[in-house]
């Protein structure tokens, strides 16, 4: 009898190790995704700006850029947040990375709200979603690198993790 | 005077084994195949047929992405709504976009709809989608490249399967004793029957 108690107390406190050290891990952040974008030219990103400017595709000529997906419906678009907010604190004008949020199916004045909360980046409309399947998106958060030279070098579906586009920068900033 | 039992009995087995050993005869002699072919046929041509009729999403996906003719629908309205109903959601789990309301969905059917009214062809707005998406975009894998396993791997399993299956039948069939009875059979029967003659 007591051998049978010792196993079940065994057995309840490995039980409860694996689920603590589960629980303790780190958000494994967004998968890298294949994509038939990857190493191909960029498709054009370009539209009004949410803020009421047009986007132009020769604007980032010779720049990094970080197309982001996003809605304000998506939850994991709120979780995404506060990784981009670091990742453009440490990539700030000039240093030859940009950033531009493209609203996916979501009406501008709801963006506009989201971008408000949650960062103050370059984000254009998307109405009908045009671009979104010009890119290739499935449902938001989705996040694209785009080298220099306009050939898309990484896809990030879920939510994207400063570390993962500093890693995708790192690899390929010369 | 009735007859005993034991002799219209007697008649009624004889009269079974014998009609037992002309299907034994037909079955073991060059016939045997025949019910199986026939059955052969009949599946095949319920596939052909199956496959190949109106809104038959496989072989309409097939056929349009393997380059092979297709019968088109006369009006842009019924091409529209037979490439909506070829390409898939690209974020539900296996809806076609005729099928869904998600965005992806609405993008994708009003990309058909202006393509179609452009005047692109059917195999362009595909091959497009594709260029975006990937090969999952289509409800249906394509016939032609590694997508192409998923159709000959399942036929290549039953063809696999039923030639086992005959194998085997055919090695027990083999391998199972005699049918003829022994003399010890028979005397086993004559004792019984005479045995029920007795109590009647």
């Amino acid at each position: 009898m007591t051998a049978l108690r010792v196993t079940a107390g065994v057995l309840l406190v490995g039980l409860v190790a694996v689920a603590v050290a589960f629980a303790a891990q780190p958000s494994p952040g967004a998968a890298q995704a294949s994509s038939p974008l990857l190493g191909k030219k960029a498709p054009p990103l370009s539209g009004p700006y949410l803020a009421g400017a047009h986007l132009k595709p020769s604007q980032f000529r010779g720049e990094w850029v970080v197309v982001n997906f996003f809605a304000s419906w998506c939850v994991d678009c709120r979780i995404e947040a506060p990784a981009l907010d670091r990742f453009a604190a440490q990539h700030p004008p000039g240093s030859r990375v940009a950033m531009v949020m493209v609203a996916y199916a979501d009406p501008a004045q709801a963006a506009a709200g989201f971008l408000r909360l949650n960062g103050g980046w370059p984000a254009i409309e998307d109405p009908g979603g045009q671009i979104a399947l010009d890119w290739g998106v499935r449902e938001p958060p989705e996040t694209f690198v785009v080298a220099p030279d306009r050939r898309v070098v990484a896809r990030f579906i879920g939510p994207v993790r400063a570390s993962q586009l500093d890693a995708v920068l790192a690899g390929r900033v010369s | 005077m009735s007859r005993p039992w034991s002799a219209t009995a007697g008649r009624r087995v004889a009269t079974v084994r014998r009609a037992s050993d002309d299907r034994a005869a037909s079955l073991g002699g060059r016939s045997w195949w025949v019910p199986w072919a026939v059955m052969a046929v009949v599946i095949v041509a319920s596939l052909w047929i199956g496959a190949g009729a109106p809104g038959a999403t496989g072989v309409g996906l097939s056929r349009l992405t393997s380059g092979a003719p297709v019968v088109r629908p006369a009006t842009p309205s019924a091409r529209i709504s037979h490439l909506e109903s070829e390409l898939r959601c690209p974020s539900c789990a296996d809806l076609s976009v005729s099928q869904s309301t998600e965005p992806s969905a609405l993008a994708i059917r009003s990309y058909v709809v202006h393509a179609v009214q452009r005047g692109a062809t059917d195999s362009a707005i595909v091959g497009f989608l594709e260029s975006r998406y990937g090969p999952s975009i289509l409800m249906a894998p394509k016939a032609t490249g590694p997508g192409a396993a998923i159709w000959w791997v399942p036929a290549i399993a039953v063809v696999g399967a039923v030639s086992a299956a005959v194998l085997l039948f055919r090695r027990r069939a083999a391998s199972a004793p005699a049918k003829v009875p022994s003399d010890g059979d028979r005397e086993l029967v004559r004792d019984a029957m005479a045995g029920w003659d007795g109590r009647r």
